[in-house]
């Protein structure tokens, strides 16, 4: 009888173990896209109380608004530090480890930090004077990491390129050894040529993440155009990117395969 | 053993030889014929080609019909064109796939003053 209880305890055990092991399983997108939801109908909620609050402003209409806004504060918080979050696994997730962007990577795990304790610290806050205070600070200190949105989804491009750089890379050091040696002139030139132009992409997007750090883009980075010449850098890399592919299947169709 | 003679006596049987042997009797007939005769040669040609027909068909039914067939020729197969794929397709459609559009994912946008100040409202 001993031994059943227990192999029931063990049993109730592993199923909660199971269904544990589904929430930790959820991706970032899905945590972040759960936690803009609440956001928003808090949101709603505090901008109806504050209302409420603003034409009749009793005791019991204050402590409603201030208990909505606390919420609201708290899921918008957490949205953020989930976006954040989101960003970094989409940059994370092409494996490349590409260094110049790990400053944008550091601001945005800073930011998730500093988010995740803004949504902790507005639990302490209880009275209208308290939310002013609170939202006064934090108005001048979410600026950075709120900006770090911005760098964060160009940071995420970038090493989407690199990796089709790496893969190019990779594709290129495939084929060679494949080709009939010694190789002939006009095969020799392709593949010097080859190399110039991966080279020359590869400074594109250096030169292309430099540019985030430049005074000039730190600047920018508030104003609606920030994104059109970046998107339109990355619709030039690509398109070398491309044209290289392009000239390497060329090489493998022809002569490796021959 | 001889055939024995035979002698008519039947007067009637007489009469009728008499006939036959004078012609009398097809007289009629004869008459008839002459009449008719271009009716009786038109019903003989067509029962003639009647006939014609029922033989010929009966000789066509009995010999198999001959099957004409094209001269032989060299048979012609479709030309088959193995298409050689590289194995970096896959690459090319990932970097094509590529969405250049910014901000992706978008950036939601957030209010950071939340507080109970009323001139947000005015």
């Amino acid at each position: 009888m001993k031994l059943f209880s227990r192999l029931t305890l063990i049993l109730y055990l592993f199923v909660i173990f199971c269904l544990t092991t589904t929430t930790v399983f959820a991706d970032a997108k899905s945590d972040y896209e759960f936690q803009y939801s609440r956001y928003r109908q808090n949101n709603i909620e505090y901008t109806i109380l504050k209302k409420d609050f603003l034409a009749n402003p009793t005791l019991d209409n204050q402590q409603k608004a201030v208990l909505a806004a606390k919420q609201t504060i708290y899921s918008r918080d957490l949205a953020k530090a989930n976006f954040a979050s989101y960003l970094i696994s989409r940059c994370e997730e092409t494996k490349v480890n590409y260094e110049p962007i790990k400053p944008i990577l550091d601001s945005l795990s800073q930011a998730k930090a500093f988010f995740l304790s803004e949504a902790e610290k507005s639990q302490t806050v209880v009275t209208p004077s308290q939310l002013a205070t609170f939202t006064q600070n934090y108005l001048t200190a979410t600026v950075p990491h709120d900006r770090s949105f911005r760098t964060g989804v160009v940071a995420c491009k970038i090493s989407e390129l690199v990796r089709f750089q790496v893969g190019s890379k990779n594709a290129l050091d495939i084929i060679i050894p494949k080709l009939a040696t010694p190789f002939s002139t006009p095969l020799q030139t392709r593949i010097d040529d080859l190399q110039a132009q991966g080279n020359k992409i590869n400074e594109e997007i250096n030169n292309f993440t430099n540019k985030i750090f430049s005074e000039e883009d730190v600047l920018n980075i508030d104003y609606e155009n920030y994104f059109t010449d970046k998107s339109e850098t990355i619709k030039k890399i690509q398109s070398l990117q491309l044209k290289w592919l392009d000239s390497l299947i060329d090489i493998d169709l022809n002569y490796a395969h021959s | 053993m001889p055939i024995p003679k035979l002698e008519i006596t039947n007067p009637e049987a007489l009469e009728l030889i008499a006939k036959i042997k004078s012609g009398e009797i097809i007289a009629p007939l004869k008459a008839w014929v002459i009449k008719h005769k271009w009716y009786l040669i038109s019903g003989a040609g067509v029962f003639i080609l009647m006939i014609a027909l029922l033989i010929g068909k009966a000789l066509s039914e009995k010999s198999s019909s001959p099957v004409f067939t094209p001269p032989d020729i060299e048979s012609v197969y479709p030309t088959t064109s193995t298409t050689i794929k590289s194995d970096f397709q896959g690459l090319k459609e990932e970097i094509q796939n590529l969405n250049t559009d910014l901000p992706d994912p978008f950036i939601p946008s957030f209010d950071n003053a939340i507080d109970l100040e009323p001139q947000r409202y005015d």
